[in-house]
C-alpha cells in the first residue's frame, strides 16, 4: 500500500482549486473605502511640510536584481506588512539617495538615515524622523482647562514633541493627555465623534512617556510599533516608550493590548495593573511587579531594564476585576504556548466577572464599528443583534464560544480574550446579549 | 508602438496581458493621477482577490476578510507604486505585494482562535453525506484547503503560485527573493507532503483509491483480452 495519495488525485484537487468560484465582492463598497482611506492619508501628508516626503515613506523599496522589492523599513509606522517573507534587509544609503533624489533632499536622507542608525531597535518609527513638530503655544487652550492645549485643534498627521518640558492636551470631559518632557508622538487620528457623544483619538507615541485621563464612555488608542493599547474611559494609564518595549502602567479602568489596527486579538488589563509588551503587536508581555515605572529607561537610553519578576505571588492574586494578575509573570503566549521564562512559574490567566466581559465585548465590537463607519463612505446605520454564548468548564475556563446568529468575523474576534481568560462561577453557560 | 507581451498562461494565470496602454495607466498612477489608480485598482481587483482568496484558503475566510486583504493589498500598492520601475511586468509586482500581504494576515490570523459560525463549520458540511457530485467536490475542496493550510508557508506559497495560479518558478523566484532552484525544491516537497497529507483525508484518500482502482481496471481487462 503507497504511503501517497495517487498524484492523479492531486491534480484533480488542484484542477478543482483553479475552478473554485471567488466569492463575490462589493466592488463599489470596498473601492469607496480604499479611496476614502486614501484621501485621508493624502491629508496628512499635505499637512507635514516639505520635508514630510509625500507620502510618507513608511514603506521603502529596495531592489532586488532588475525589480524593485516593497519591503519595510526597521520601524515603520503605519505598514502592518512585511513585504518580503525573508527578513528585512537595510537599504544600501546610496540608493536611498537616489530613491529620494527628486525630492532634494539629500540632507533630510541623511538626516533620516542618521537617526535610524541611532535608533537600536528595529521597530522605532520613521514618521518621527521628517515630521516637524507642531508648536503648542500656537494651539488655543483647552476650554475650561488649566494649562492643557485644545486636543480638538490637533489634526491627523500633527507632531507633537515635549522638548522643553511636558505638553497637555485635553478637551474637558473627554480626554486628557500629558506627554512628558523628552516625549514625542504623532497624532493617527483626531479627536473625533463616534455614535452617542463618544469620542475617540489615536495617537502613535515615537518616545518618551504619556499619561492620560480618558472619560467614561470616550477612547484613547495609543500606538507604539506595531503595539497597540485602546482604553474606553473611565481610564487613567501612563505609558512609556523604551527601545524595544511599551509599559503600560494601568491605574484605573481597563485596556486592551495587542497588534495595531487588530481589536479583536489582544490582551485585557484591568486596573491597577503594569505590565510591559514587546513592540511587534504585543506578542510578548510581562507583568511587572511594583517596581517603579521609572526604573524603565526612556528611548534614548542605552539599554532597556527587563522587568522584575516575581516567583511567587500567590497572595498577590488581585481581585476578580484583575485579568492580569499584578506582579507575577505569565506567560508571553498562552496560544504559542510560549514557556515562561521563570522556572516553575504557573501561567496565569484572568478571572473575569460577566459585567467585565459583557463590557469588554462591547467595546471592542463597538470600535469594530466605529472603524467600519469611518471608513465607510455609505450614509447607512447598521444594527447588529445577537448572543454570545460562553460555555465554560469547572475551573472557569472557556470551553467553547460562540455567537448567535453568528456575526462577521472581526466581530466574532471580539471574543478572542475568553480564551485568554477565566470566568468566575465555575462550569456554565453565559449569555451574553450584544446590541449595537 | 510598444508591442504587447503575453502572459506565458496556465489555466490559473489569467492575469492581464502587458501592453503599452496598461503601462502607460501605471506611469499616470505612479505620478499621482488618481484615476489612473483607480483604473488599476478595477483592472487588477479581481486578480488580487482570487490570489487572495487561493492562498488565504477558501475555508478559512469570508468575503468580508477578503475584501480587507483586498483593500490592503492596494494600500500597499498606493504606498510604494512610484518606486516601481517597471522593469518587469506590473502584474508581477502586484503578485509579489499580494503574496506579502496574504503572508501577514496569515500570520496574525494564525495566533487567533478560530471561532466557527453556527451552521456552518467545516465538519458539518463534512458529515453531510449528500450524493451529488457538487456536494462531493466541496468536501474534497474543504478537505484539500485543510491539507495545504498544514504546510509549511513557504511550500504553500510557491506551490500555491505555482500549481494553483499558474506562474513559472522563475517568476515565484523574484516574488518570494529566493533561488530558482530553491522554489523548485519547495515545490517538489511540496507535492510529496501534500500526496502524503492527503491520506488523512478521507474524501481525498476516497479519490485517490478511485483513480487508482480505474487505472487498474483497464489494465486488468487489457489482461484478460
Amino acid at each position: 500500500m503507497s504511503s501517497n495519495a495517487d498524484p492523479r488525485a492531486l491534480r484533480e484537487m488542484v484542477k478543482a482549486a483553479q475552478q473554485q468560484d471567488v466569492p463575490e465582492l462589493d466592488w463599489n463598497k470596498l473601492e469607496s473605502k480604499l479611496f476614502a482611506q486614501l484621501d485621508g492619508d493624502s491629508a496628512r501628508s499635505s499637512q507635514g511640510d516639505e520635508a514630510a516626503f509625500s507620502p510618507v515613506p513608511d514603506l521603502e523599496i529596495e531592489t532586488v536584481g532588475e525589480e524593485v522589492r516593497p519591503s519595510l523599513l526597521p520601524g515603520a509606522v503605519a505598514a502592518a506588512v512585511q513585504l518580503s517573507p525573508a527578513p528585512s534587509r537595510v537599504s544600501p544609503i546610496a540608493e536611498r539617495k537616489n530613491r529620494f533624489a527628486w525630492v532634494g533632499a539629500l540632507a533630510v536622507a541623511a538626516a533620516f538615515v542618521a537617526v535610524w542608525f541611532a535608533r537600536e531597535a528595529p521597530q522605532q518609527a520613521d514618521i518621527a524622523v521628517v515630521s516637524e513638530p507642531i508648536d503648542p503655544m500656537k494651539v488655543p487652550a483647552a476650554p475650561g482647562m488649566s494649562g492643557a492645549r485644545d486636543l480638538a485643534a490637533l489634526d491627523r498627521g500633527d507632531v507633537v514633541e515635549a522638548a522643553l518640558g511636558p505638553v497637555a492636551f485635553g478637551k474637558l470631559g473627554v480626554l486628557e493627555w500629558t506627554l512628558a518632557a523628552g516625549g514625542r508622538l504623532a497624532v493617527r487620528q483626531a479627536l473625533s465623534s463616534l455614535e452617542n457623544g463618544v469620542e475617540n483619538q489615536e495617537i502613535e507615541l515615537e518616545s518618551g512617556s504619556i499619561a492620560s485621563v480618558v472619560s467614561a464612555e470616550h477612547e484613547l488608542v495609543v500606538v507604539a510599533g506595531d503595539t497597540q493599547v485602546a482604553m474606553v474611559g473611565p481610564a487613567t494609564v501612563s505609558i512609556t516608550r523604551s527601545s524595544q518595549l511599551l509599559v503600560v502602567d494601568l491605574k484605573q479602568g481597563s485596556a486592551s493590548v495587542g497588534l495595531r489596527g487588530d481589536r479583536g486579538n489582544v490582551r485585557m488589563l484591568s486596573a491597577p495593573v503594569r505590565a510591559s509588551f514587546s513592540l511587534d503587536g504585543g506578542l510578548k508581555f510581562e507583568i511587572i511587579p511594583d517596581a517603579p515605572v521609572a526604573a524603565v529607561e526612556p528611548v534614548n537610553a542605552q539599554r532597556d531594564v527587563p522587568p522584575a519578576v516575581v516567583a511567587d505571588t500567590t497572595e498577590q492574586i488581585p481581585s476578580e476585576a484583575a485579568t492580569l494578575n499584578n506582579g507575577k509573570r505569565v506567560n508571553s503566549d498562552p496560544l504559542n504556548n510560549t514557556p515562561a521564562a521563570t522556572p516553575g512559574a504557573e501561567p496565569v490567566v484572568a478571572v473575569l466577572s460577566d459585567a467585565a466581559v459583557s463590557s469588554t465585548l462591547m467595546s471592542c465590537l463597538r470600535g469594530v464599528r466605529a472603524k467600519e463607519q469611518t471608513n465607510s463612505s455609505a450614509d447607512v446605520t447598521v444594527s447588529v443583534v445577537s448572543t454570545l454564548k460562553v460555555e465554560t468548564l469547572a475551573d472557569g475556563s472557556v470551553k467553547s464560544a460562540s455567537f448567535s446568529p453568528p456575526l462577521r468575523g472581526d466581530m466574532q474576534s471580539c471574543a478572542v480574550f475568553l480564551f485568554r481568560s477565566k470566568l468566575s462561577g465555575g462550569a456554565r453557560v453565559l449569555s451574553v446579549p450584544v446590541s449595537l | 508602438m510598444e508591442p504587447a507581451s503575453v502572459t506565458p498562461l496556465h489555466p490559473g494565470n489569467l492575469w492581464p496581458v502587458r501592453s503599452a496602454e496598461a503601462d502607460e495607466v501605471v506611469e499616470r498612477a505612479k505620478r499621482g493621477d488618481r484615476e489612473a489608480f483607480r483604473e488599476l485598482f478595477r483592472r487588477h481587483r479581481a486578480d488580487v482577490a482570487r490570489l487572495a482568496f487561493r492562498m488565504l484558503g477558501a475555508s478559512s475566510m469570508g468575503s468580508s476578510d477578503l475584501e480587507d486583504v483586498v483593500q490592503e493589498v492596494f494600500l500597499q500598492v498606493h504606498k510604494s507604486l512610484a518606486d516601481f520601475r517597471g522593469q518587469s511586468k506590473f502584474s508581477t509586482w502586484l503578485h509579489r505585494v499580494t503574496v506579502n500581504v496574504v503572508l501577514m494576515n496569515r500570520r496574525a490570523a494564525r495566533s487567533r482562535p478560530v471561532f466557527a459560525a453556527e451552521g456552518l463549520g467545516d465538519h458539518e458540511l463534512e458529515s453531510t453525506h449528500r450524493p451529488d457530485e457538487e456536494a462531493a467536490r466541496n468536501q474534497r475542496l474543504l478537505a484539500f484547503q485543510r491539507v495545504l493550510s498544514k504546510l509549511p508557508e513557504k511550500k504553500r506559497t510557491v506551490f500555491v503560485l505555482h500549481e494553483i495560479e499558474g506562474l513559472a518558478p522563475a517568476e515565484i523566484a523574484t516574488m518570494v527573493d529566493a533561488p530558482v532552484l530553491t522554489v523548485r525544491t519547495r515545490l517538489f516537497y511540496a507535492r510529496r507532503e501534500i500526496c502524503e497529507l492527503m491520506l488523512d483525508e478521507p474524501s481525498l484518500k476516497s479519490l485517490s483509491a478511485e483513480l487508482m482502482a480505474s487505472q487498474s481496471k483497464p489494465k486488468s481487462e487489457e489482461d484478460q483480452s
